[in-house]
């Protein structure tokens, strides 16, 4: 999922690459992440953050935690765009991934590019933590 | 099978919904013109209210508002009236507020009266704006009253992440009567025919 508040003249596309095709990993497990940014020109980044994050969503207020976060500079921004990203953290013992009814848990890595003027753009691409099955709904609740 | 990144995405959830994802619009559904709402509030001299039943986009246009205002320095805060000592904070930020600037009050029903009453002499003693929402009637001038239709509902559910045809025109009707027109919870019912049929 991406979205910012770049304009449509120059909307960047960030690729990420899990070490694992499946994107699946264990708790203490370390996630391994290359990213490649397209259609943007170097000159026009600021700055990058990237970040291991999780979050809740569901029917209620939302919750976050940022488990990994780094910020590069202008000129290690330019570098990144033009050659690629990479970063790797530790993942810890929790929250692991969950899909419930009212409520899900999931991970994600998140690319935030910086540009003149104050606006960004933001790319999030999940992955799993954990192998907690998706809770079902009993026949009463789903009727 | 993965715990959450095979299954579809449910378009309801808050994420999508809350004030400041959805763009607010009209009765009918058309998104409203923010630099003329901003220039509405000014004739009406800064101080104002959004009113409107429960669930009909009061929030959704004072986020919008906020943003607006933000945009060109001239928002002094906003405070979203949960708990009593959320009336003090916003009589504070109003007794601290410079001339020129507006504050916003979510749920100023909540407000006491004599908090209200000395929010609306600080704020005109300071001369920066106050702009409300409300269910009930204020007494200040409206700067929009929330009105609700199936028709917005439509543009709404259209506006947010696709369904994956899991939502049918069916659900979104029997959503909107079934909560008397209430936008908020009418979505939540349809995050809740999107889990029942995703699983």
């Amino acid at each position: 999922m991406s979205h910012g508040s770049e304009t449509a003249r120059q909307q960047p596309r960030v690729d990420v690459h899990f070490d694992r095709s499946h994107r699946g990993y264990e708790p203490g497990d370390t996630v391994v992440v290359r990213y490649q940014v397209h259609e943007l020109d170097p000159a026009h980044v600021r700055g990058i953050e990237q970040s291991l994050a999780w979050y809740t969503e569901g029917k209620g207020e939302e919750d976050l935690g940022v488990h990994f976060f780094s910020r590069l500079g202008e000129r290690q921004a330019r570098e990144t765009v033009a050659t690629g990203g990479h970063f790797s953290a530790p993942l810890p013992p929790s929250p692991l991934s969950y899909e419930g009814v009212i409520v899900k848990i999931r991970w994600c890595v998140r690319v935030r590019l910086f540009f003149p003027g104050g606006r960004d753009f933001v790319s999030e691409h999940e992955f799993d933590v954990g192998r907690i099955p998706a809770a079902r709904m009993t026949s009463r609740a789903s009727a | 099978m993965s715990p959450t990144r095979q299954r579809p995405r449910n378009p309801f959830t808050t994420r999508f919904i809350r004030p400041g994802s959805l763009a607010p619009r009209d009765a009918e559904g058309n998104p409203l013109d923010m630099a003329a709402i901003v220039g509405r509030l000014a004739d009406l001299g800064g101080t104002a209210a959004i009113e409107g039943p429960h669930g009909s986009g009061k929030t959704t246009l004072l986020v919008a508002v906020a943003e607006s205002l933000a945009m060109t320095g001239r928002l002094a805060g906003m405070v979203r009236l949960r708990a009593w000592s959320d009336g003090v904070r916003a009589v504070r930020l109003v007794s601290r507020a410079a001339a020129g600037t507006m504050v916003l009050v979510d749920s100023w029903e909540r407000m006491g009266p004599v908090a209200a009453r000395v929010a609306l002499w600080s704020a005109r003693r300071r001369g920066c704006g106050l702009l409300v929402t409300s269910h009930r009637p204020t007494g200040l001038p409206v700067l929009a009253q929330g009105r609700t239709s199936l028709e917005l509902l439509e543009r709404l559910v259209a506006a947010l992440p696709d369904h994956g045809g899991l939502i049918a025109a069916d659900d979104i009707a029997a959503a909107h009567t079934t909560h008397d027109g209430n936008l908020r919870e009418a979505l939540l019912d349809l995050y809740d025919r999107f889990e029942r049929r995703a699983r």
